[in-house]
């Protein structure tokens, strides 16, 4: 029973992890950019649901789409004040910007809210049962299945909306779809609001059940980059597959093994995947 | 070329270091804490609680602890105790840097630190090198005492006090309750401290009646304890040792509680448990964890000045004192005691004071039986308290001579609380 | 380049009497600049810059960005703790299996990922860092988490001091250990970036199929360039172990150190000669400087503030809050520079192409 236990688990960290890794999937497939800071987008989140319960006493749930805007709005920002100039550089400046930006938003996090770890206390999504001999925690599923719905919302939003349609042509190729009349700045734009918006949801759910402090971006972002390999870069699909995987991985190898080595599994993984299909699993060539 | 100006003039802010002038006479004390890095937050606090004890010293406080009353060292005419610090982050090679530092440049008369043993351990080398006191009132690791350096002085309990206070404790436990436990789990972050507490309980386990043990450590930078409880709950221990920090302390109790994982009894060194953060984030859910802590408020009946400097403490910061700021506290009065009672403050009188030191434990604000030094430099009256968290408080139940509540042992199952 | 003709011999842009006069500054440094933590921020950045130099021709000149030779640092730093500490034996004895363990890590590392490109093979190179990291946190031999701490030697000769390599009265011999290294580094990259070497390096950074179809052995420049830059960095990591005399985990092969090695090199510019060095003395001076002046500054009261200057100031305002302030600068410093200067510091002074 208790491996049963384990696949469940392993589950809802991986939609978590996946969630995390769409928006970092969504930016390199536009721009072929990797944001480094992309684990401090979602402590940021984190911090902003935090400061809405405790001082407008709105539940996570309903403060989700506020700070989902909001954290829209945020990357929009960034990208017009930063990743406007990445477009087309190499991976050296990529990593430098974005580094810098994670240092910054790090420091910036310790400075004005300290390094306390803060919690959500019980709140809307609180709660505990057990089923079938599984045990269930209601903040973690509601979080999941959040992160799954957000994902859909996601694919529908990328295949079947006209913009969705204008984001996938500029992946595909920048040149024709400027030739097509798509404001490509426009679409960079939107997919760093994208990749921030659903980031941020990720927080905001993690906030239910997880704890707060200027360090949670890192840890969350590991995995997430991992997954991102395993899915191929480029590939938003991919990279919600690759965080279910890691999250299975992570949870399983750590029980089976010692838990000490429990992310060694995800980057083994990561290696065998890419020795053999060099793009990951549905990696752009 | 705007920007060339722009980058420049941030350049130029760093440089805008003003001295450090000091009174001639003034005692000066350089401190080594993290105020960024993995343990910032322990480390900010910490530091608090130093700068409060300097503050207490130099000036008057109506409070019964030695040097309140006065201002500054009374035997040196009020000389002030100056501070220096810097941040250390955890790194080993900043501490050495820092001490260096701080003894050549800043010219302490002693150093204080680190809270991390990591960074204990090469500053306190570059002190013992240059031959400058060094005290630490709240690096645990015993290796530290074991090197026997003629400079190095430590107030705190150490892994090995503190291994040995909870499995005495247990054996009290078992035999008054008449509950058996045999099996044992150490659930530790894997860094210096936390593997401190496994070494130290792996040596001495079997010698009080346990007979089985399993490690289960975690890196840092893990994202969840899943795997870690899951394979608690599936080896089945009665006991549990668990060092671990803010984060990881309230993640792996509400990862117990989901999984329903319930031991008779879980131990904590201090840190995570036996922060204040621990019980406002957890709520009831809190209750019945065992913290070897060493600070409570319940010494506050017989001795007034640790309910005194509470009171400061939190006015100062908006947050409770407690286990590892109230050490740091007691770390920096001990300096400012061999400070006042050396001949002069140089280094060989200071270190002749410290060997001297003997400090009524009723003249601290932690439970100490006193401070007096070994050959070692150890602190062989330094002792801890287990508290047991109930009713959503922390409530000593361990020595027996402090113990204000019995522990309740074993812990009741989950759906009975 | 003809001195016949009245041309000023350059190193990379650089006129040689810079070059040698900045080596002579180096040199009578610390004669003059005799205060331990002065001689330490340029010990750290003469350090730093080794590292950077030596990531340069892997990740800057063959264009395989790595962020994970924390690895290869690692093993430098406990082989010779793990020697010294368990058999007494000197880095002077155990640096060539230091090397060799490193070469090995190399070929199995750099094998297999040489052939993936661009970001896969950064996050390649993270992983086996972080996997590494994780194996030494656990392997009690090494003193898993904890790490390894060197006994105090007092060396009774200076030549017995020169064998253990502790130095306590003074640090120029470390000071001048590190130095050499540090110029060795430089030299050996300045002879691979304008010879065929470093133009074949070149090509296989920029274009690999190209260089491919003219018979080019991608593989094993690669691990030429790979090789060499292990070397440098596994003795600095030795240089490390000897210095601060305690060998952990955290400051020797954690991801940070990865990311600092290649940020020195990513800052002052790649795929230069100085572009490390100008990083690697710049950043280091600046973050010390920084934090020393923000946290070291506190003030317990008001009159204390005048004394302590900007940080003082941060710290009685923000008390308790406002840490981080000198990673706040740190952080926005960079990203200007990446804003205005995606090529590295070493664009403020050289036009790129």
């Amino acid at each position: 029973m208790i491996y049963a236990q384990v696949a469940l688990d392993g589950l809802i960290v991986g939609l978590m992890f996946a969630l995390v890794a769409m928006g970092l999937s969504l930016i390199y497939g536009i721009m072929d950019v990797v944001n480094f800071a992309h684990g401090e987008f979602l402590m940021i989140a984190m911090y902003a649901s935090f400061f809405m319960w405790t001082y407008l006493g709105f539940d996570p749930l309903l403060s989700s789409p506020i700070i989902a805007l909001c954290m829209f709005g945020f990357g929009v920002l960034i990208y017009r004040w930063l990743g406007r100039y990445l477009v087309g550089a190499t991976l050296i400046p990529q990593v430098f910007a974005t580094f810098g930006l994670m240092v910054f938003m790090q420091a910036g996090a310790n400075f004005l809210w300290k390094a306390d770890t803060r919690t959500l206390p019980e709140n809307l999504s609180s709660g505990l049962f057990q089923f079938g001999g599984l045990f269930f925690n209601v903040a973690e599923l509601v979080a999941a299945g959040g992160a799954l719905a957000t994902a859909l919302l996601m694919f529908w939003f990328i295949n079947r909306t006209e913009t969705g349609l204008a984001l996938q042509a500029t992946a595909e190729d920048q040149q024709a779809a400027r030739l097509l009349g798509i404001d490509t700045d426009r679409m960079f734009a939107i997919a760093w609001g994208l990749s921030a918006a659903t980031v941020g949801i990720g927080g905001v759910l993690l906030s239910t059940f997880y704890v707060i402090n200027p360090l949670v971006g890192v840890k969350w972002v590991l995995p997430a980059f991992v997954a991102v390999a395993i899915g191929g870069f480029g590939s938003v699909l991919g990279a919600f597959y690759g965080g279910i995987i890691i999250g299975l991985i992570q949870v399983g190898g750590g029980f089976f093994t010692s838990a000490n080595y429990k992310t060694l599994f995800a980057y083994g993984l990561f290696l065998l995947i890419v020795l053999v299909r060099p793009h990951g699993l549905m990696g752009r060539k | 070329m705007r920007y060339k100006a722009l980058f420049f003039g941030l350049l130029a802010t760093t440089v805008l270091a003003v001295g450090n002038p000091a009174g001639a006479e003034d005692a000066r004390v350089g401190v080594l804490m993290p105020t960024s890095g993995g343990a910032a937050k322990s480390g900010q606090e910490t530091l608090e609680a130093v700068k409060l004890a300097v503050d207490i010293i130099n000036n008057v406080y109506d409070i019964d602890l030695p040097f309140a009353r006065t201002k500054g060292l009374p035997n040196h005419g009020g000389a002030k105790v100056k501070m220096f610090t810097e941040d250390h982050g955890g790194r080993p090679e900043r501490g050495q840097a820092i001490a260096e530092r701080l003894i050549t440049q800043d010219k302490v008369h002693i150093l204080q630190g680190a809270f991390h043993s990591s960074v204990a351990s090469p500053s306190s080398q570059v002190a013992e090198k240059m031959g400058i006191p060094y005290v630490t009132g709240t690096s645990e690791s015993p290796a530290l005492t074991a090197r026997g350096f003629k400079t190095f002085f430590s107030v705190t309990p150490t892994a090995n006090d503190i291994a040995r206070d909870f499995f005495t404790f247990l054996k009290e436990i078992r035999a008054s309750s008449g509950v058996p436990a045999k099996k044992l789990a150490i659930m530790h972050i894997n860094d210096v401290w936390g593997t401190g507490l496994s070494k130290a309980a792996t040596a001495i386990y079997k010698n009080y009646g346990f007979t089985e043990i399993q490690k289960i450590g975690y890196p840092p930078s893990v994202a969840d304890l899943k795997s870690e409880v899951l394979q608690l709950k599936q080896y089945n221990p009665d006991v549990v040792l668990q060092a671990a920090f803010d984060a990881d302390a309230i993640l792996s109790v509400r990862t117990y509680k989901a999984l329903q994982f319930e031991p008779k009894a879980i131990l904590a060194m201090g840190a995570g448990f036996a922060s204040p953060t621990f019980i406002k984030a957890l709520g009831k859910n809190a209750d019945y964890n065992y913290s070897h802590t060493k600070f409570h408020d319940a010494l506050g009946e017989k001795r007034p000045a640790v309910r005194q400097v509470s009171a400061e403490f939190k006015k100062r910061t908006g947050k409770p004192i407690w286990d590892a700021p109230a050490r740091a506290f007691t770390g920096m009065m001990v300096v400012a005691d061999a400070l006042n009672r050396a001949k002069s403050f140089s280094p060989e009188d200071i270190l002749a004071a410290l060997r001297a030191t003997d400090i009524k434990g009723s003249d601290l604000i932690v439970p100490y039986r006193g401070v007096r030094f070994n050959s070692n430099g150890q602190n062989e009256l330094a002792n801890g308290l287990i508290t047991q968290i109930q009713g959503g408080k922390h409530h000593p139940v361990w020595p027996s001579s402090i113990a204000t509540k019995k522990a309740v042992f074993p812990a009741p199952p989950w759906d009975k609380r | 380049m003809n001195p016949a003709s009245g041309e000023i011999r350059r190193v990379e842009g650089v006129p040689w009497w810079i070059v040698v006069g900045g080596l002579g500054a180096l040199i009578a440094y610390p004669l003059a600049f005799t205060m331990p933590f002065h001689q330490h921020i340029v010990i750290m950045a003469l350090l730093y810059g080794t590292l950077g130099t030596a990531w340069n021709i892997l990740g800057g000149y063959t264009g395989q960005v790595s962020i994970g030779h924390g690895v290869y640092y690692g093993i430098g730093a406990y082989t010779a703790a793990y020697f010294y500490v368990n058999f007494g034996l000197s880095p002077w004895v155990s640096w060539p299996l230091a090397l060799m363990i490193a070469f090995v890590a190399a070929f199995v590392i750099g094998l297999p990922t040489f052939r993936l490109r661009g970001h896969y093979f950064v996050l390649a190179s993270v992983f086996i860092a972080e996997a590494a990291y994780i194996i030494i946190s656990n392997w009690e031999m090494v003193g898993g988490a904890i790490g390894l701490e060197y006994p105090i030697h007092r060396a009774e000769s200076p030549l017995d001091a020169l064998w253990h390599l502790q130095f306590h009265k003074s640090k120029l011999p470390y000071y001048y250990g590190i130095l050499t290294l540090f110029v060795a580094s430089v030299f050996v990259s300045w002879r691979i970036r304008f010879r065929p070497l470093g133009y074949f390096l070149k090509a296989v950074s920029e274009e690999q199929d190209a260089a491919r179809s003219l018979g080019v052995d991608i593989a094993r420049y690669k691990m030429v360039a790979l090789l060499i830059s292990v070397l440098f960095t596994t003795l600095c990591g030795m240089f490390y172990a000897q210095y601060v005399m305690y060998v952990e985990p955290v400051s020797t092969m954690s991801l940070i150190i990865s990311l600092e090695i290649a940020f020195i090199a990513i800052f002052g510019g790649i795929k230069t000669l100085w572009g490390p060095v100008l990083g690697a003395f710049i950043i280091i001076p600046v973050t010390e400087l920084l934090r020393a002046n923000f946290s070291g500054h506190i003030a317990l009261d008001q009159s204390a503030i005048a004394e302590g200057g900007i940080g003082a100031w941060v710290d009685y305002y923000m008390a308790g809050g406002g840490g981080n302030v000198d990673l706040l600068v740190y952080g926005l410093l960079i990203i200007i520079i990446a804003r205005f200067q995606p090529n590295g510091v070493i664009g403020f002074f050289h036009r790129f192409d």
